[in-house]
């Protein structure tokens, strides 16, 4: 992340919170397997995060540090409600349990936000034909448009994706769908 | 090594295609592992990324945002209670989880003034055994003996359990002495009664009863605390404290009357029993249930769904403390360890713990987690009265 550190105002809490608070959640979900839980989980860290912005702009990837907060207190929601407690894996796997569910939740995050930003018909395009893998025949006939149309708004839709995931700080990523709320 | 983010963006790009060939070299290069391959696999699945899709959008951002700026703009004095509680939430299980682990910390950091005192022992088996005649025999596991008691009953005194084998017939009805188990702080003993009943007896507690139950019913005296397993007969069996009398035909439950208590408590584990107090106060208790009577109140309260555990765990070695006061388990564990304590700051006595110890650790090991846990100081010495003293203090 290359958001810089300055302090955390209300309007970049509030692009934090837009930005991570699904991820965060799916994230935490994974752990206590309940939603109303997972929910008050990532409230109370998201409070937390509000509450010591002070000390906590000195933090140098607030990304990583609210996922591991997440993770310790949905650990604690299991530990004090005596429910199953996953054990890491560090061990015998290259890869973390932990790390495994943030790299899944991330790589899907910052693609579907992207994805999302896309204006209609591109993103209707794109989702069939790049993340359905549904044939551009089928997508014309579905879409009542021209073959043509679809391969012109697929290479679009790529065309934009590239750009609003060329290295952006998370931060401003969002901006724009902000702006749209 | 990469870090776990910049491949998330890396299978992102991938995906959307429209990652660069360098990119792509990068990427596969983290894809050499076995691991990752699944992972990846996992992750570009189209069944899980649609998944995701449908639950990012079935989330109210914006909603849960507000409903977090109302939490925020919550008045100054609830956020600061909320946050007590959450913080003694955190302390409870910090509590819970280090008590669990029998927690040991270095010792370095404590402070001991005057006399440094060796390591504090726990408790163990021993009683004074009080015959009808005054004789007192001292008992403890060690040592394997009959005694002779001056009226009807042999007594049999073997691993930390005290027997009374069943009476002569003939000399039942003629004269019943009775005898008194006093168990001290920092000894614990069991005893089976004529009748076959077991009594287990905690620190710093009596039980007097007869060598023989020759009357209709099976009366005996509690000072202090003690498990009952009371064996079925047509003979009520009653347990008299100074504050209530509990009586049943049959049953298991436990009994605490402690006179330096200002609470006598009864739990009961099975059966039936009835509790009553003065001339006419009177309830029964189902198992499960904990009649609780605060000395100097009108009314026996009942409790329902207790953790029968909590009450019961002092008699198989172990301490369970649930929600209870710092004042209250240093109670507890001064009637095991044999000490007096004292509060040089009154705050700490409200601190509220709970907690899974086993009863044969030393005093430090657990005064040392406590006052890690509470941030409190805390120091053990011989006071003037030659008795070990364990002062809090704040930290």
């Amino acid at each position: 992340m290359i958001a810089e550190n300055t302090e955390i105002t209300a309007i970049k809490f509030q692009e934090i919170y837009y930005t991570l608070y699904p991820r965060l959640l799916s994230f935490s979900l994974k752990y206590v397997k309940d939603q109303f839980v997972a929910e008050e989980v990532v409230e109370d860290c998201m409070l937390y995060l509000w509450e010591k912005r002070k000390e906590l702009q000195a933090v140098n990837n607030l990304k990583s540090y609210l996922y591991t907060m997440v993770k310790n207190r949905s650990y604690a929601y299991l530990r004090n409600n005596h429910k199953e407690i996953p054990l890491e894996t560090v061990n015998y796997e290259s890869i973390s349990q932990e790390d495994q569910y943030i790299i899944e939740e991330e790589a899907h995050a910052i693609l579907l936000n992207a994805v999302e930003e896309l204006p209609d018909k591109c993103k209707k395009v794109f989702k069939m034909s790049c993340l359905d893998g549904v044939k551009y025949k089928d997508i014309a006939q579905e879409m009542d448009i021209s073959v043509n149309t679809v391969k012109s708004q697929r290479s679009r839709a790529i065309e934009l994706l590239k750009r609003s995931l060329k290295d952006k700080p998370f931060v401003v990523l969002y901006l724009s769908l902000l702006l749209k709320m | 090594m990469h870090s776990k983010f910049k491949i998330a963006e890396l299978i992102s790009k991938s995906l959307s295609q429209t990652i660069t060939s360098e990119e792509q070299i990068e990427l596969n290069i983290w894809l050499q592992d076995k691991e990752a391959q699944k992972l990846y696999k996992e992750i570009i699945d189209e069944r899980n990324l649609n998944a995701k899709y449908e639950f990012y959008k079935s989330i109210n951002t914006n909603k849960k945002y507000n409903k977090l700026q109302d939490r925020i703009k919550a008045s100054k004095r609830t956020r600061r209670i909320k946050q007590v509680f959450k913080y003694a939430a955190i302390l409870v299980l910090m509590v819970s989880v280090t008590f669990y682990w029998q927690y040991r910390s270095n010792q370095q950091d404590i402070i001991i003034t005057q006399e440094t005192l060796k390591e504090i022992q726990p408790g163990y088996s021993r009683a004074t055994l009080i015959l009808a005649d005054g004789t007192e025999v001292a008992l403890d596991a060690s040592k394997n003996q009959n005694i002779q008691s001056s009226g009807v009953s042999l007594i049999e005194n073997k691993d930390d359990v005290l027997q009374y084998k069943s009476s002569n017939e003939k000399h039942k009805a003629l004269h019943v002495g009775y005898n008194t188990l006093h168990v001290p702080h920092g000894g614990i003993y069991s005893v089976v009664l004529p009748d076959g009943t077991t009594v287990s007896v905690n620190s710093a507690s009596s039980i007097t009863y007869p060598e023989a139950f020759v009357g209709d019913t099976r009366e005996i005296e509690l000072e202090g605390e003690a498990y009952f397993d009371v064996v079925k007969s047509n003979k009520k069996f009653i347990v008299k404290t100074k504050s209530c009398n509990v009586t049943v035909l049959g049953t298991s439950f436990n009994v605490s009357a402690y006179s330096d208590d200002d609470y006598f408590a009864t739990t009961l584990v099975e059966g039936k029993v009835e509790l009553t107090q003065g001339h006419d106060g009177k309830v029964m208790l189902a198992p499960n249930q904990q009649g609780y009577f605060k000395k100097g109140e009108e009314t026996i309260k009942i409790l329902n769904n207790v953790n029968v555990r909590n009450y019961t765990a002092w008699k198989d070695g172990r301490f369970y403390f649930e929600h209870e006061s710092l004042d209250n388990i240093l109670k507890k564990l001064g009637r095991w360890y044999g000490f007096e304590f004292t509060f040089a700051d009154e705050n700490a006595k409200d601190v509220i713990f709970t907690g899974l110890a086993r009863k044969d650790n030393k005093l430090r090991d657990l005064m040392d987690m406590i006052a890690k846990t509470a941030r409190i100081d805390y120091k053990i010495y011989k006071n003037e009265n030659n008795k070990i003293e364990v002062e809090i203090s704040k930290n």
